[in-house]
Formats: C-alpha cells, sequence, structure tokens
C-alpha cells in the first residue's frame, strides 16, 4: 500500500493507482446531469509484479469500476494510474495497456467473439497486428497454457462454462499479458468450472510470474491469494494478507462481508470455548488445526 | 424449440473435397458466374452445357445428392407455381385446351425453361453454402468487396457484423427457448389465436429477448475493446485468403465456361439447326 512516486518504486509496481476518481453520471436529453453517483473516492495502491489479488468487496462498491480502470475501459475523472508506467491517460498507448494488462470478464458467452476456439483466440493478436506467421504459434502456445489445446477447432458453443471461460483466458495470453485482471470469472460456473479456471489462473501466476487480480465475490476464492484488497463505497477499506483480512471478521461484517467457510467455523468453536492455535483460512488449515486441539484434549 | 440450438448455419456439410479446399472468394465467384451464366443461356445444347458443368460442381464437392435435393424441397412450392402460371398464362399457339384452360406452345418452354433455371440455380448456390463454412464465407465477401471501401462502404465493419451475427445466433435462439419457457411458466400462450392475436402474444418473449440481447451487445464490445480491437486499420489475420494453383485452375475452368455458354446459349454458332432443323427453339 503505497502512493509514493519514488521512481524506484514505480519500476517495480506493475500496477500504480494514485487518488483514483470517478463518477457515473447520467444526463437527460440537454446534457443537464440528472444524477451523480461515486464508484471510485480516491483510491491510491500499489502492486508489485508477480503477485495474486484478490480485490473483495459487495455490489456497488466499485470494484468492478476500479477493474475496467485498470486497462483504460474507463479512465479516471481524477488522479493517475500506470500501468507497468504508462499513463491510461495517454490515448496514444491504450493499445498497449490493455495488451499488457488484459481483462476476462463474467459472462463467458459475451466475450467470445470467434466461431472456432482457434480463431477466438487469434482475435487480439490479429487487432495487434501480429505477422501472420507468429499468430498460429501464439494461439496453440496460449491453449496449451490453459490445457484446451485440443478443443481448438471446436466450436465455443459446444464448450462447458469453465472450458469457455479458459478460451477467454487464453485469448488474453495470446496477447502476451503481464497482468491477467479477472472480473468474478467464476460467478456464472458451476464448481467444478470454478476450479478448472481458478486453478488455470493459478498455475500462470505461479510459474510464469503473471500478476493476477481476481474480484471476486467468493471468500474463499480470495483466501488463496498474496494480497486481500477490500472496497466500501468506492473506499479501500481494508488492505492486507487473507490472514489478516479474515481474522477480522467483525469488521468485514460491518462491510456486509463474510469471512470463508472454515474461519466461520473456527470463529463458532471459539464461542463454544474450543479456540483454535489461529484463523484457517482455507479448509487443509482448519483440519489441520482442530486435529491439533483435539491431540491436545487427549 | 430446445433442437434450435441444433440447427447448423449455412447448412456445411464437413468432408474432404477439392471444391471444400478452394479458395472461398472463387466459390461465391463461380457461384455468381453460373448464375449469370443460366440467364445467359437460351438454347438446349447451353442448357446441357450447364448440366454437365453442374454435374462436375456437386461431382467434385463430393456432398451427397440427397442432401442437395433436401434443400430442393423448401423451394418445390414456389418451383410448382412458376411452373404452373407460366404453363397457364403465357399467350402463343395453343397446345392443349381444357375449357378455359389453355396450355400453349410458349407456355411449355418457358415453363420449363423456368424450371430448369430455379433448379440449376439452387443447387449451384447450395454446393457453395454445403462446402464453405459461414467465417470462410465473411472472409470471402470481405476480401471481395473491398474495392468498395474506396467509395466509403465499410466493408470491414459488415464482414464484422456478419460474423458476429453467425455467432450470436444460437446463443440467442437458447435465449428465445429459455425466456418461451418462463413466460409459458407465467401463463403466457404462445400457439392459439388468430394470426394478430398470436404475433400480440409475441411481445412478451420479444421484449427480454431485445432487452438481453443489447446487454450481450454492450458486453461484447466492452470485451472486443479489452482486446485491443480499434477497426480493420493495422489488423493482421491468422488464416489469410491466399490463391492456391487449384484457384487459379478453377477461374481459368470458370471463365472457359462462361466463354462457351455464351457462344453455345446464345448460338452464336447455330448449332440449334442440327436439334431442330425447322429453325430456333
Amino acid at each position: 500500500m503505497s502512493t509514493s512516486a519514488d521512481s524506484s518504486r514505480a519500476a517495480r509496481d506493475i500496477l500504480d493507482a494514485r487518488d483514483l476518481t470517478f463518477r457515473y453520471v447520467r444526463r437527460d436529453e440537454e446534457g443537464q446531469v440528472v444524477q451523480a453517483t461515486v464508484a471510485l473516492d480516491g483510491v491510491s495502491f500499489s502492486i508489485r509484479a508477480g503477485d495474486f489479488i484478490a480485490i473483495i468487496g459487495h455490489n456497488g462498491s466499485g470494484k468492478s469500476t476500479l477493474a475496467k480502470h485498470l486497462n483504460a475501459l474507463l479512465l479516471p475523472d481524477q488522479g493517475t494510474l500506470f500501468v507497468d508506467g504508462l499513463d491510461t491517460h495517454d490515448a496514444a498507448k491504450i493499445l498497449e495497456i490493455r495488451r499488457t494488462a488484459g481483462m476476462v470478464f463474467q459472462n463467458p458467452d459475451n466475450q467470445i467473439i470467434g466461431q472456432i476456439v482457434e480463431e477466438d483466440v487469434a482475435f487480439g493478436p490479429e487487432n495487434l497486428g501480429v505477422p501472420t506467421e507468429k499468430i498460429l504459434t501464439r494461439v496453440e502456445n496460449a491453449l496449451s497454457r490453459v490445457d484446451m489445446l485440443k478443443k481448438r477447432h471446436a466450436s465455443p458453443n459446444k464448450l462447458s462454462g469453465g472450458q469457455k471461460q479458459r478460451v477467454s483466458i487464453a485469448g488474453i495470453l495470446a496477447m502476451k499479458p503481464k497482468v491477467l485482471i479477472l472480473d468474478e470469472p467464476t460467478a456464472m460456473l458451476d464448481p467444478s468450472g470454478r476450479q478448472e479456471v481458478l486453478s488455470a489462473v493459478h498455475a500462470l501466476n505461479r510459474d510464469e510470474g503473471i500478476t493476477a487480480i481476481l474480484i471476486t465475490h467468493d471468500m474463499e476464492e480470495a483466501a488463496d491469494a498474496d494480497r486481500v484488497i477490500v472496497m466500501d463505497r468506492g473506499k479501500i477499506a481494508m488492505t492486507g494478507t487473507p490472514r489478516e483480512i479474515f481474522s477480522r471478521s467483525e469488521e468485514l461484517a460491518t462491510l456486509g462481508l463474510a469471512v470463508p467457510f472454515p474461519t466461520q467455523v473456527a470463529d463458532l468453536l471459539g464461542k463454544q470455548g474450543v479456540s483454535l492455535p489461529g484463523t484457517p483460512i482455507n479448509r487443509q488449515e482448519l483440519v489441520a488445526m482442530i486435529l491439533q486441539t483435539a491431540s491436545a484434549f487427549k | 424449440m430446445a433442437m434450435l440450438k441444433d440447427i447448423t448455419l449455412g447448412q456445411y456439410y464437413p468432408a474432404d473435397s477439392v471444391i471444400h479446399r478452394l479458395d472461398p472468394r472463387v466459390k461465391v465467384v463461380v457461384t455468381l458466374g453460373f448464375i449469370v451464366s443460366l440467364f445467359v443461356i437460351s438454347t438446349i445444347p447451353g442448357y446441357l452445357l450447364a448440366a454437365l458443368f453442374l454435374w462436375l460442381w456437386i461431382r467434385l464437392s463430393r456432398v451427397p445428392l440427397r442432401f442437395m435435393l433436401r434443400g430442393m424441397k423448401s423451394v418445390f412450392f414456389l418451383l410448382f407455381m412458376t411452373v404452373v402460371f407460366n404453363l397457364f398464362l403465357t399467350p402463343g399457339e395453343t397446345l392443349i385446351s381444357w375449357g378455359k384452360l389453355v396450355i400453349t406452345k410458349e407456355g411449355v418452354r418457358i415453363a420449363s425453361l423456368m424450371a430448369i433455371r430455379l433448379v440449376f440455380l439452387i443447387l449451384g448456390s447450395s454446393v457453395m453454402t454445403f462446402t464453405t463454412t459461414p467465417t470462410r464465407l465473411t472472409d470471402a465477401l470481405e476480401s471481395l468487396m473491398r474495392p468498395l471501401t474506396r467509395l466509403h462502404v465499410p466493408v470491414h465493419e459488415i464482414a464484422m457484423m456478419m460474423s458476429i451475427a453467425l455467432r450470436f445466433i444460437p446463443i440467442l435462439m437458447e435465449e428465445t427457448d429459455k425466456i418461451m419457457k418462463a413466460q409459458m411458466a407465467r401463463g403466457a400462450d404462445f400457439e392459439s389465436g388468430n394470426i394478430i392475436k398470436r404475433a400480440k402474444n409475441l411481445i412478451p418473449l420479444l421484449v427480454p429477448l431485445f432487452i438481453s440481447a443489447f446487454r450481450r451487445a454492450n458486453d461484447l464490445a466492452m470485451a472486443m475493446e479489452a482486446r485491443c480491437y480499434h477497426g480493420s486499420e493495422g489488423r493482421t489475420r491468422m488464416k489469410p485468403l491466399v490463391y492456391a494453383r487449384r484457384d487459379r485452375a478453377a477461374y481459368l475452368l470458370l471463365l472457359l465456361y462462361l466463354v462457351l455458354s455464351v457462344v453455345i446459349g446464345r448460338d452464336l454458332l447455330h448449332l440449334s439447326s442440327l436439334f431442330f432443323p425447322g429453325g430456333g427453339v
């Protein structure tokens, strides 16, 4: 969490937001402002290359608006945002910014453009003017990284939700991004589809060092991140490691958020007088702590 | 309705044939050339030539003839009406009269000509749709219409819209199905009443469908922008259309056929005298 303009720091930080403010403005026919909603209100943060960040917050907290700023789909009314050192206000750099910070959306059907999987993955490189002879290698490479190479000639309509989202991720990977922004990519998927998509994203982050920004409603997804940013009414309400965030369950509750299920279990056990040795944020930790506590009882 | 999404658009028939491998632009041009030739030809040897060309076109495509004929079913009524009207309503030398109904010699001639033209036209163009995927067809149209960009026709945009439309037809079909079931569960009735009543009953189907289509369009536009789409400028293709030897050979064959169809079809060599020594058809 830093707003410092220190240049050595800016070089390390792949995303650097300073005091972002954004309003959704509704106008009537004469152009008069009817209603203005503040979606982002002085948001500042910086994210190191290679981190896995989860952004959580209830509906309307501004997390999707923030995501759209990260690849210059929206420009801040005030403040500046640097993506890998590029100012999103710079119209000449907009393609480079979008290439650097690729975005995957919620609805898999509404972001697949091609009628065949490989055609869709090629859409980004084609737009960037990548030479023809290099596009096919990029497409094959991107599809194999999300384990979808064998479906390359399939129609997107014949794929499952999880497969469609993996194709969408491949479409971004084919542009060789440094940051992957995922705006609730699992919200419309079944549990197995969710798992497919998340493990693909985690593998890309872990093995290739691609920075991942996961916007999510699911606290258990957020628990697997390196750092969690909690948004509330356009501001950053909390930030820290998942353990730091989820050990403040009362504070989260006032923001309309729950803690992951394993943490809830630990809280309930605590109320029953069984205190665990720490705050478990995932199932494995919970099981380990319960076993540890149980053996101490004997 | 549940089967709607299984409809294959453009009735593509997957097979491995010379025609399938031809550049889609060649197929479009050949189809157009063939259609034009049908309206140029007016002699029997000319039709024999067209029939030969069509036979070759179909055989090489390796699409079973019964598939082609199945496509004819939908136009059978049109064909039938054309024949009947031409048969009875053409004035001329009486062949058979049946009270007020008169079949003339000219009537028979024109009716059979029209029938042959229509059948050939449909078969000839269905070879193109059977052997070319909609994507390749859009690519071909974009490429063939490119000269129009100089007249400020947004060719790339039109082609992009066509391919997006093709991509979304199955999705919107599925959505229609879902909305229909949802409205039926609320007591909507899409099946009874006269045609006006039924059209009115479609409103609770169309309104949500349109709203959802606009929402999808909005999402898609954003996703395209996020993937650096900025029109045709500086855009490359993964699989650009490139003419091969067989494409050039096909163009040559088409040219040969067109010349022959004018020479024979317009009877420039007076070949019909061999068939009808009396003179003319």
